[in-house]
């Protein structure tokens, strides 16, 4: 067993030797910080949490047997439910599956706009989990300071695609609709406005005294469990793994833009914090590069309305919001796969809530959770 | 010039008697018009206090708050809210331990009901005589409102066992732990108020701040006062015992209707009470510039008072509009490590001040002022603040106390403005993070270039 | 900084450690072999230097058209930036080797194998269902396991009013005899 990972003995340095009675208590489904329909059984003692056992499955809708039945212009729009948070980023998966087994030349302007939404996604979820992480910890106001910036988006992803959550945009063959004039004028107006109101959230919460001591050092997962647990995205960054399928396993036009990875050093509550902070700075700056860059040309490819698929199995993955988003498509050579499988990238990060809670407080499971960011329907599929 | 003073009770008692009525009877008409005013008062302020809190918190986070029911500024909305309240089915728990679980509600409103029977709002002339509106001016006012203070814990925790809920359990558990620690150096606190007034009588203590409100000598004990008022009152970011996001409503979970009301007007008189308190003990009370003269003096003294004990409100609201709540452990090691040994060595220092017979720390030994009064500072309303006249009439004890006051004046503001400064400054680690970033790569940039 | 993947060749090293049938196609990094030889195969993964696979990113089954079942392995070496497919026939007796030996994140994934597809891993801490209830006694992603199909919403209310029609009649039998009575 080389390979078990090492998590440090929190439980050691917090316990003593009194005897005292466990506690077994029971979070969720109904709790207002699981997210979600998540149950979380915890055995306590006093404060202190012994170990943690995640029950899910309360919102498991049968996602992949009912793509088994549909066809691929259907699984976008049943697979925007998935991850309800980041639907651009579930539309890009599922496009990018089925065009891996088709002959499809994707015009550059649509991979331009691909780009653009998927990155006004991740700041959008990742501004929804600031509102809800700060709501976590205790703090109400950035919940409205997030949220509120978080509409500009969605008002954007409206003009785009007519939807304010479920957005069915992006397709085989490039995206549904082009880009107007006046998204590209909203759009550069709120990439400008963007970092100066990113500087007054951390003005707002990350320099509290208050916060810095409730994140620091807790939660902490070491680079060899992150990468043992199979946790993704930022949780995995946070742990100082620089890993990122942008730069690491780049798809679209990823490779002709320039942007950085942030990495964490402790792989406690606060690096994931602020990874996320400076993911949301830097996909600003992709954006803005994407648009300078953006080709004029068509922005969609001929493809049949109901797209046909070679034979064969493939598996893709994108960097999404919440993490890695794999798809395994097996197709027999027709319109409807003969099996979908996704890789939610909250699944294993909510595996890995375990071993990031053991020895520390009760009321730090609920801001670790709050820190890897979980969307329940992303986990229960 | 004025020498007798005694409460307005007293003042209304014997007008009642003049008319005839016996001692006993005239005491209970005044029992049942005190019981009147003090829980009418009692309700008025807290939906006051819930309106505002809603608007104030609504403009800190960006939307407008309460503004349908009673016009645009929602002024009904909390009169509504009450009746629906009251309205509500009355919800008990199966497995709840009945008795506890109705007598709770009672025993934590009641104590903090009876805390406004011993704080004075203002002060009247009658007759030539120096009124005080309060109901008792108890010679140990203080020491009742601490134990009134503990008596509400009592009722937290019958909430918490009464329910039959884990989680209520846990809230009830954290109050224990969080009240009795704070009580420590909030007593100390206390104690060093009582030390330099020479009374624990809220009254006297008021009376004793007439050349210098206390918060100048006294700005740590201030200080942690103000914490530990907070903690005491369960407010953000102290407000572990009722965590939404942790134990989902803490003591209080289980309670629906009009118990849940009864939790609800405890809070927030607490809050006041608590802001009140430290408007008596450390912001001179009712005292400020009475700019209505000596018959405006019931307006202007009442109006100092509220206006003093709403900016600390303002402060609690505040408060739970921008800070994130603190842990369990951390608020204990800050109690502990931080507040306790400050406090103690506050009250050792007032102690000294005492023994050493310095006018800096010790109300007592500064005449009443003479000087003042001789003036005519009555009549014109200023025997409640120092004027440039009547400086060049003080004795020397009172010149180094006064220089002091402002020396400790000028601390405060420093301080407030460092921490003002730093607030607004802010801390963007993301930020300087890319700009770090940033300039490593104009750096290897250059670098290139040049070579 | 950009480190693209760099995808190797490792058919020689399989050949040289793998005493048994497989095929691989190092052009799309398809390993597929016999679920009996994963032990071996687990252990050359794991703590090989030359593979070094430490991240398990996917676990996942398939059926096949002919009934039979595949489990399917997804990982990647974050050291050395290759990533490895594996596709493995499971046995008639429904039995794997777990991953969660080496591999922590295999313990959920092989919890909805198991659920889904009714997959037994041996050696895994807590085999459980993971998403459905433990009193239910199906797979579903097997093919055998058919979802009604709905075509119009209206049937939904059609059999909405068959069934009604069906318990009224019930109900009229039950009456009739205790009439007779």
């Amino acid at each position: 067993m080389a390979r078990r990972y090492t998590q440090p003995d929190v439980m050691k340095r917090r316990s003593d030797d009194l005897d005292t009675q466990e506690l077994t208590l029971n979070v969720g489904p109904q709790h207002p910080s699981t997210h979600g329909v998540l149950r979380l059984v915890a055995v306590t003692d006093g404060e202190i949490i012994k170990s943690l056992e995640p029950h899910i499955g309360f919102l498991h809708r049968g996602m992949e047997k009912n793509s088994e039945g549909r066809e691929y212009r259907q699984l976008i729009p049943l697979w925007d439910r998935n991850d309800y948070l980041a639907s651009m980023h579930m539309d890009y998966m599922v496009t990018s599956a089925v065009e891996a087994l088709m002959d499809v030349e994707v015009p550059r302007r649509a991979e331009y706009i691909r780009v653009i939404m998927l990155e006004l996604q991740r700041i959008a979820s990742h501004l929804f989990w600031f509102a809800s992480f700060a709501l976590d910890s205790g703090a109400v106001t950035p919940l409205f300071y997030g949220l509120k910036e978080r509409e500009k988006i969605i008002d954007l992803f409206e003009m785009a695609s007519g939807a304010r959550l479920l957005y069915n945009y992006i397709r085989p063959g490039g995206v549904r609709a082009d880009i107007t004039p006046e998204f590209m004028e909203k759009l550069s107006k709120f990439i400008r406005e963007f970092p100066r109101y990113l500087d007054e959230c951390e003005q707002l919460y990350t320099g509290n005294a208050i916060f810095i001591n409730r994140a620091r050092d807790v939660g902490v997962l070491t680079r060899e469990a992150a990468i043992n647990l199979g946790v993704s995205g930022p949780v995995l960054r946070g742990s100082g793994v620089a890993w990122d399928l942008r730069k690491d396993e780049p798809y679209s036009v990823y490779p002709e833009l320039k942007f950085d990875i942030p990495v964490g050093e402790r792989g406690d509550v606060l690096d994931r914090y602020e990874v996320r902070f400076y993911e949301m700075r830097m996909a600003t700056e992709i954006v803005r590069q994407a648009m300078e860059g953006l080709p004029e040309g068509d922005f969609v490819a001929k493809v049949a309305v109901s797209p046909k698929t070679k034979a064969g199995e493939v598996y893709v993955r994108q960097e999404a919001a919440r993490g890695e988003f794999g798809c395994y498509l097996v197709s027999d050579g027709g319109r409807k796969p003969w099996r979908f499988h996704v890789r939610p990238g909250s699944y294993l990060n909510l595996g890995a809530l375990d071993a990031m809670c053991r020895g520390y407080l009760f009321a730090d499971l609920i801001i670790i959770l709050g820190s890897i960011d979980i969307v329940l329907g992303d986990v229960d599929k | 010039m004025i020498i007798d003073s005694a409460t307005i009770w007293e003042a209304c008692r014997s007008l009642l008697m003049g008319w005839g009525l016996g001692y006993p009877a005239a005491q209970v008409i005044m029992l049942l018009v005190a019981f009147l005013v003090v829980a009418l008062f009692a309700i008025v302020l807290v939906l006051a206090l819930v309106l505002i809190e809603r608007r104030l918190i609504g403009w800190i986070q960006l939307r407008p708050g309460p503004n349908r029911v009673g016009g645009r500024t929602g002024w009904l909305q909390t009169v509504a809210d009450a009746l629906k309240l009251l309205y509500k089915e009355d919800i008990v728990p199966l497995n709840a331990d009945r008795p506890t679980y109705f007598a709770a509600p009672y025993a934590v409103f009641m104590p903090v009901l009876l805390m406004l029977v011993v704080l004075p709002f203002g002060v009247a002339i009658i007759n030539g005589t120096y009124r005080f509106y309060v109901v008792s001016d108890l010679n140990i006012a203080l020491l009742f409102i601490l134990a009134m203070g503990s008596v509400e814990l009592i009722g937290v925790i019958m909430a918490g066992w009464g329910s039959g809920n884990k989680y209520s359990l846990i809230g009830a558990m954290r109050a224990v732990a969080q009240l009795i620690s704070y009580e420590v150096p909030l007593v100390l606190a206390l104690v060093s108020v009582a030390l330099f007034a020479g009374s624990l009588s809220l009254v006297d203590i008021v009376q004793r701040q007439s050349s210098t409100w206390a918060i100048f000598p006294l700005f740590p004990a201030f200080v942690i006062f103000f914490i530990t008022a907070v903690a005491e009152t369960n407010r953000c970011p102290f407000d572990l015992l009722e965590a939404e996001s942790e134990v989902v409503a803490g003591f209080h979970t289980e309670y629906s209707g009009m118990r849940f009301a009864l939790f609800f007007l405890a809070e927030y008189l607490a809050m006041w009470v608590m802001s009140a308190l430290i408007v008596l003990c450390f912001f001179g009370g009712w005292k400020g510039p009475m700019f209505l003269g000596e018959g405006g003096l019931w307006f202007t003294s009442m109006f100092w008072f509220m206006a003093k004990s709403f900016f600390f409100v303002w402060c609690f609201i505040w408060f739970r509009g921008t800070f994130p709540r603190i842990r369990v452990d951390q608020l204990m090691v800050f109690s502990w490590k931080v507040l306790l040994p400050v406090a103690v060595v506050q009250v050792m220092i007032v102690g000294w001040g005492i023994t050493y017979r310095n006018p800096w720390f010790s109300a007592n030994l500064i005449p009443k002022a003479t000087a003042v009064e001789a003036y005519g500072g009555l009549i014109g309303g200023f025997d409640y603040m120092t004027t440039p006249e009547a400086l060049t009439h003080l004795t020397t004890p009172e010149l180094v106390a006064f220089g002091w006051s402002v020396l400790g004046a000028i601390v405060v503001i420093l301080l407030l403005g460092a921490m003002f400064y730093r607030t607004i400054r802010g801390f963007r680690p993301s930020r300087d993070f890319q700009r770090e970033i940033e300039l490593k790569i104009m750096r290897l940039e250059d670098a290139k270039g040049s070579e | 900084m950009n480190h693209v993947l760099d995808q190797k060749d490792f058919s020689g090293l399989f050949s040289e450690n793998l005493k048994f049938d497989y095929e691989y196609d190092p052009a799309s990094q398809i390993l597929r072999l016999d679920a009996e030889h994963l032990p071996e195969l687990f252990a050359l993964l794991a703590m090989d230097e030359r593979l070094a696979m430490d991240y398990l990113r996917d676990l996942t089954a398939k059926e096949q058209p002919e009934g039979e079942f595949h489990v399917v392995y997804n990982w990647v070496s974050i050291e050395h930036h290759h990533t490895l497919m594996v596709v493995a026939k499971v046995p008639e007796s429904m039995e794997v080797l777990s991953a969660t030996q080496y591999w922590e994140s295999a313990n959920w994934m092989e919890r909805e194998v198991w659920d889904m597809f009714g997959i037994r891993f041996a050696g895994h801490p807590d085999l459980r269902r993971i998403y459905l209830e433990e009193t239910v006694s199906f797979f579903p992603l097997r093919k055998s396991f058919r979802t009604l199909p709905v075509e119009n919403v209206r049937d939904l209310g059609g059999s909405e009013r068959e069934l009604a029609k069906a318990r009224a009649k019930a109900a009229k039998a039950e009456k009739e005899p205790a009439g007779d009575k």
